[in-house]
């Protein structure tokens, strides 16, 4: 995947971000200028991370884009207000004191999933658009924060449900880096496996299949040392997109992702093609999440006048459904707020096939279409109990 | 076994019987198959294939000249709409309409084509006699599905994105109204006597229903299937009955416009997409994009007549006269 050009520190990336933001915003404006307006300001957190900042800038540009595209229509228009996140919960502050109606973010290691629990403890509704930990979804669970990114549960269920239903790989072996995140993974795989009558075995070198019970940065190693001991690149599994960032000449596994910036179906071709048109890059995961964050609220202040926390906590909880572009309505679950949807297992091309904009992953297949709730928590297993 | 000539004459006065049928049965039924690249051609009169033409790269929008001389068929990898000659079933122009077009409607009069341009965001007006883009007016974020009204003073242009209906005026050329509508609203349907619309919405699930004198949505239609996937929409000419092809559920939903509410769902084939009725109503052709057939509707009984095998990827329907 072509990583899309490097912002050097968050504040460069704020500024730049800002520029282009309010470039289209204007632009899409204009024609109403006349017209008074409610203006809604959405809250984003950016990561330190340059290049995860970047695809989350970049995502909520074109959220912002698509959802004022509606808003400015009925009077209503959306602004944002970036911060850098960090840990301490300031920057959530800081948000909400510039009168956050919601907060984005939760992208990264080391804050987003805490800055996001602190936002919503203080009484602003979040959206998670990176953070897949389980607990944000269960003993840590808050009511004001909505999980647009997938969780651990979803990601491995959606591996199991292809590899062991569709593929008959029942037999694993589990390949962990020691990470809080690997061991997330690998407790979350042994209960799915269960469930589809498949299980981790002993003896490793018999197993049809390796997973990579790893950290997003421990990914690179993970691979690699699966190759070194002779693992087929179609025999390694793994979750998110971290997978996919590995380079042509060293791609391998089979990765459970959100998003993928070659799906067509669905009207995916066309959101695809939007983002790349604005930034010429790829509509990553995360950069996903972002924009369906954006659009989101924007459907909120739209079509249910939200104008406070409250009111778009009840849209959210409505289960309106939400089109990401994935072919289904995405609504959010009742017992843990995270948003229902299709995930995807991108493999390995065949090298002589990468050319133009088909990178080294393709989509091998859609999980989770029939029915949502196949794939994470289900209600009953459930710990999150909601205290306000 | 007959002698040959025998055989010689039974096959030429079959044959003849077939032209003779095929020029004397209207209406003709036209079907877009996406993934052939071609439009079948069923004779209503006896539901058989009587012809199929080649038309160009992945046709799918797909429409008749009001005097059912003329044709059009959207072009989505030509970025043209093909213009058949409907006596000789040969392709006899290719208008330019931006990329990809998907869908498009004929203005009553024949004179106009409206386009919509999912890219860029626009509706273009053609002009049917010189191929010329008359107007280009932006509506919605990708634009979809193309509907107008019986006098032809409005054009409705769903938009997929932020969920809308531009209503065009035109005489003015410009969109005077803009109106939300379920999530993903893919097309269109006016009643006959042009006081309401219906439009559906693939992921919302539902169809709205539209007082178009007001531009507002007066119900929420929800078809109580899962995952229904709406798709196209046709009103019957009585205005009794609006048909809905749920691309999802695989089947077609059938609602009484005057009560607004869902009566029934007929089973038809996997994933039923476009849909159109003869122009006296008592028959519903079924579009079934999966099972590349075209489900044959008794719209008295609701009961599917048969079903006919046509092209790869079946997508509109269009009746000629």
């Amino acid at each position: 995947m072509a990583p899309g050009p490097r912002v050097t520190t968050a504040r460069v990336g704020r500024r730049a971000f800002l520029g282009s933001v309010a470039a289209a915003t204007l632009a899409s404006i204009t024609p109403r200028a006349a017209r008074a307006e409610d203006v809604f300001t959405v809250g984003v957190l950016l990561p330190a991370d340059a290049e995860k900042a970047t695809e989350v800038s970049r995502g909520a540009a074109l959220g912002l884009d698509d959802a004022n595209a509606l808003a400015t229509l009925f009077g209503k228009r959306l602004r944002l207000e970036t911060e850098a996140d960090r840990p301490g919960g300031q920057a959530g502050r800081a948000l909400a004191r510039a009168g956050a109606l919601a907060v984005v973010g939760g992208v990264g290691p080391g804050g987003g999933g805490e800055t996001l629990l602190q936002v919503a403890a203080d009484g602003t509704p979040a959206l998670n658009i990176g953070a897949p930990d389980d607990r944000l979804r269960n003993e840590s669970c808050e009511r004001r924060l909505f999980h647009v990114a997938p969780s651990v549960a979803m990601y491995v269920d959606a591996l199991t449900q292809f590899l062991v239903d569709q593929r008959k790989l029942a037999r694993w072996a589990v390949a962990g880096d020691g990470s809080p995140r690997g061991a997330e993974i690998e407790a979350v795989a042994r209960r799915s496996l269960a469930r589809r009558g498949a299980a981790v075995i002993g003896d490793a070198a018999a197993a049809d299949i390796v997973l990579l019970a790893a950290d997003d940065r421990g990914v690179d190693a993970a691979v690699a040392r699966a190759i070194a001991e002779g693992r087929p690149p179609d025999r390694i599994a793994g979750i998110g997109e971290a997978g996919l960032r590995l380079p042509a000449d060293r791609a391998a596994g089979l990765w459970a992702i959100g998003w993928h910036y070659e799906l067509e179906r669905f009207s995916a071709r066309e959101l695809n093609g939007r983002f790349r048109r604005r930034w010429s890059a790829p509509l990553t995961e995360t950069s996903w999440a972002a924009w369906a964050a954006l659009k989101l609220v924007g459907e909120a202040v739209v079509r249910a006048g939200a104008s406070d926390g409250a009111a778009l906590m009840a849209f959210m909880e409505s289960a309106h459904p939400f089109d990401g572009h994935k072919g289904e309505a995405l609504t959010f679950r009742k017992w843990d707020h995270q948003l229902r949807q299709p995930l995807y297992v991108a493999g390995p091309r065949k090298r002589e096939d990468i050319a133009g904009q088909l990178g080294p992953f393709a989509v091998l297949a859609d999980v989770g279409g029939k029915n949502l709730d196949a794939i994470g928590t289900a209600a009953a297993d459930s710990r999150c109990r909601f205290t306000s | 076994m007959a002698p040959n000539w025998m055989r010689v004459t039974l096959l030429s006065l079959a044959a003849l019987g077939t032209l003779i049928a095929s020029a004397g049965a209207e209406p003709l039924v036209y079907v877009s198959n996406e993934r052939s690249n071609s439009v079948t051609v069923i004779d209503a009169a006896s539901d058989k294939v009587v012809a199929t033409i080649p038309v160009g790269n992945r046709p799918r929008g797909i429409g008749v000249s009001p005097d059912g001389k003329t044709i059009y068929v959207a072009l989505g990898h030509d970025n043209v709409i093909a213009v058949v000659d409907a006596a000789s079933r040969v392709v006899k122009a290719r208008f330019a309409a931006g990329t990809d077009p998907e869908a498009f409607a004929v203005s009553p009069d024949g004179r106009r084509l409206y386009v919509s341009n999912e890219d860029a965001n626009t509706a273009s007006v053609i002009d049917t006699k010189t191929g010329k883009v008359l107007a280009t007016i932006p509506v919605g974020t990708e634009p979809e599905g193309v509907a107008v009204s019986p006098d032809g003073r409005l054009v409705y242009v769903t938009a997929e994105t932020t969920h809308t209906i531009s209503v065009i005026d035109t005489a003015a050329l410009k969109t005077v109204a803009t109106i939300l509508v379920g999530s993903r609203p893919r097309e269109s349907a006016f009643a006959p006597d042009g006081q309401r619309a219906l439009v559906t919405a693939e992921i919302g699930g539902a169809v709205s229903v539209i007082d178009v004198p007001k531009n507002a949505v007066v119900a929420t239609l929800k078809l109580d299937r899962p995952a229904p996937k709406p798709k196209g929409v046709v009103v019957h000419p009585s205005g009794k009955w609006a048909y809905v092809a749920n691309g999802g559920s695989n089947d077609v939903a059938v609602i009484d416009v005057q009560e607004l509410r869902v009566v029934t769902f007929i089973a038809v084939g996997i994933r039923p997409w476009g849909l159109n009725l003869t122009r006296d109503g008592k028959k519903l052709y079924v579009a079934n994009g999966v099972s590349e057939t075209v489900s044959v509707i008794d719209t008295a009984s609701q009961k599917v007549l048969t079903t006919i095998p046509v092209g790869k990827g079946p997508w509109g329907i269009a009746v000629g006269r």
